[in-house]
């Protein structure tokens, strides 16, 4: 088709292969919260949380397709709208919005980033009371 | 998140598990859907009884259908066959199903009540207003976009589906004796000559198919051939009870029909588990995947590989 090559082709379910996401799902913590999102089946009220089972989805050609699906409609900035309900900062929003997939996962980094070292600096403190 | 205009249809993968729960959701018992890999013999012979065959091809316009093959049926078999023109578009799945449980008649099948219901209201309507009553009845439109992948990512698909190939399903199957095929692209059922006394007319559609794809080898034709057989499990189940009630359940005979079941049992928990996934909304799941690989100091070198992989793809190819 007649898109620009290096803005629309960037595919990220390429590398989320088997050991790569049995690496990442090596951790409890990731593990519990990939869970709840996970699709359920009727005769489950509540998921417990179990790396096969998150493994399981993550390789599974429908989330491969979802995550393609994903990377190729981001340029479009269409996605914006959605990804403003997942609680990201301004500037992973504003990238999203303008359909920059590299600034949008560099965002994400740098709030995850920022999270990492209030965590451990700032543990002790409750969240949210510097109001003015 | 994007929902569903009214009077939209979804594109619907070919795959034999969404198209048994389609059928099963459509009310209709007593038939499964498996796929076919060759048109070998012994492959037909494997699944029957088989009533009716889903051709999947792509679709290079009328200009190539209806070249010296087969007769569209214009006469009062028009009162008997139930034909829909497709007037819609990413249907075809659905009206080439429908179109052949419609005509089926045999003990094993039991359309249900949705769809005798739709076939005794459309009786006395032509192709194109049954077409029109098909694409219009709410009930048949929301159990097709049942199956359709989360439409999250709609617009995606909308601009694929306009440059890439289309594919097309058109139906064979036997009626009084004669091969039909119905496709919805078409002014009538195209008929493809009478049946053999005796023989499966599984032979005939072989030879049929066999031509056709003969005819589009070279400009390497995607295809993919599905048949509507009895449940399989319903009929092990049957011929155990049968064999036991006149004594002849042979040990060897009861391990080969229990086989069957477990595999079968297997299969439909298989097409469960695949449906549900397909159903699934991935979205949160694919932010909070971002977010894990971020908080594991994966996700850029992650992108940066899939950067690389990407440029390597578009050296490879030549411009066009």
């Amino acid at each position: 088709s007649g898109m620009q090559p290096n803005s629309a082709s960037v595919d990220l379910a390429a590398g989320v292969n088997t050991e790569f996401v049995k690496r990442i799902t090596a951790s409890p913590t990731t593990v519990q919260k990939l869970t709840p999102l996970l699709p359920r089946f009727g005769y489950e009220t509540e998921k417990t949380a179990n790396q096969d089972e998150v493994v399981d989805t993550l390789i599974s050609p429908a989330f491969q397709h979802a995550l393609s699906s994903f990377c190729s409609a981001f340029p479009s900035g269409q996605l914006g709208p959605l990804v403003e309900q997942f609680e990201f900062g301004t500037d992973a929003v504003q990238a999203a919005r303008s359909g920059n997939l590299e600034a949008f996962l560099n965002a994400i980094q740098k709030e995850a980033d920022g999270k990492r070292a209030s965590d451990t600096t700032e543990e002790q403190k409750p969240e949210d009371m510097n109001v003015d | 998140m994007s929902e569903n205009a009214e009077g939209t249809w979804c594109l619907i993968e070919s795959d034999p598990g969404v198209f048994t729960e389609l059928i099963r959701e459509f009310g209709c018992k007593g038939l499964q859907v498996e796929e076919l890999w060759s048109l070998e013999e012994d492959d037909f012979n494997r699944l029957k009884p088989v009533h009716g065959l889903i051709f999947l091809f792509k679709w290079i316009g009328p200009s190539t259908s209806g070249t010296s093959e087969g007769s569209v049926v214009e006469d009062s078999r028009l009162e008997k066959i139930f034909f829909p023109r497709q007037v819609i578009n990413n249907a075809c799945a659905s009206f080439a199903i429908i179109s052949t449980l419609m005509n089926l008649d045999h003990p094993d099948v039991e359309l249900g009540k949705v769809l005798s219901e739709f076939k005794d209201f459309t009786k006395s309507f032509d192709p194109a207003m049954k077409g029109l009553a098909l694409s219009n009845s709410e009930t048949i439109r929301s159990v097709h976009n049942s199956f359709a992948r989360q439409t999250l990512f709609e617009f995606e698909e909308k601009s694929a589906s306009k440059d890439d190939d289309v594919y097309h399903f058109v139906s064979f199957l036997p009626i009084n004796g004669r091969l039909y095929e119905l496709d919805g692209l078409r002014d009538g059922p195209v008929d493809h000559g009478a049946i053999s006394d005796g023989k499966d007319w599984t032979n005939l559609v072989r030879t049929v198919l066999q031509e056709r794809i003969n005819r589009y080898n070279e400009g390497e034709i995607h295809f993919n051939l599905m048949a509507i057989v009895s449940d399989r499990k319903t009929q092990a189940e049957r011929k155990l009870a049968d064999l036991e009630a006149i004594g002849q359940a042979t040990p060897d005979k009861v391990l080969e029909l229990k086989q069957i079941l477990v595999e079968e049992e297997a299969k439909r928990s298989r097409f469960k588990l695949e449906n549900i996934r397909r159903k699934h909304n991935y979205l949160p799941l694919i932010v909070q995947f971002l977010k894990e690989l971020a908080q594991q100091k994966q996700l850029l070198p992650l992108y940066e590989k899939a950067k690389e992989k990407s440029q390597s793809r578009v050296k490879k190819q030549p411009a066009s």
